[in-house]
């Protein structure tokens, strides 16, 4: 029983999100009395892909192993370490020639931006890590 | 000092495929190979389900063995 809810991570994964979405969605309208549909639809074409993704792998996969198992875990912890570390430390590198600079102010947006590329680096790496 | 392991051997002895005991470990085909090839060293509780797999002695499976 165990074994085929996990088969089904990604699905339920998506459905969250959707769900999550949609949340807080409603909760600006609340707040705001603006429903923003574009976001929306953007979650639901993420959403689809999720789970289009997940029928594609439960289709093509005919053996009972894991996807993920203690060594692919080392594997992940140990690249989630490395990159962590890399990445504070180029913040500091970063932090250190703003300060030379003379720079006191820096945008939300770029803050932003680098919190993204750690996300999508995490990710990327996580699966391409886990695949070896 | 390195672990070794006679795994490859037994399980060819016995004529098991290796995804179908990767399967019953429930561990990666890779994992295996890894394993089996002295490339990873499992873990105390994976190298006791291997031990119970095979109903042998661990030390008949896993050696220590000394660098010289």
């Amino acid at each position: 029983m165990k074994k085929k809810r996990i088969k089904w991570n990604m699905t339920f994964q998506a459905i969250c999100i959707l769900l999550g979405a949609i949340v807080g969605l409603s909760i600006i309208y609340i707040v705001n009395g603006d429903f923003n549909f574009s976001v929306l639809l953007g979650f639901t074409v993420g959403a689809i892909l999720l789970i289009t993704m997940n029928i594609v792998k439960v289709r093509i996969k005919k053996d009972t192993t894991p996807d993920v198992d203690e060594r692919t875990m080392n594997h992940m912890l140990k690249y989630f370490t490395i990159l962590s570390y890399s990445f504070s430390g180029l913040l500091i590198i970063g932090l250190f020639i703003a300060t030379l600079n003379g720079i006191e102010h820096i945008s939300i947006s770029l803050l932003w931006i680098l919190l993204l590329v750690f996300l999508s680096l995490s990710g990327f790496g996580a699966f391409i890590v886990s695949r070896k | 000092m390195a672990v070794k392991n006679y795994i490859k051997e037994l399980r060819k002895a016995r004529g098991i495929k290796q995804l179908q005991m990767a399967e019953d470990l429930q561990v990666t085909r890779q994992t295996l190979t890894a394993i089996e090839n002295n490339k990873y060293n499992p873990s105390l509780e994976l190298a006791l389900k291997i031990v119970q797999y095979f109903n042998c002695p661990i030390e008949e499976i896993f050696i220590l063995e000394m660098e010289e």
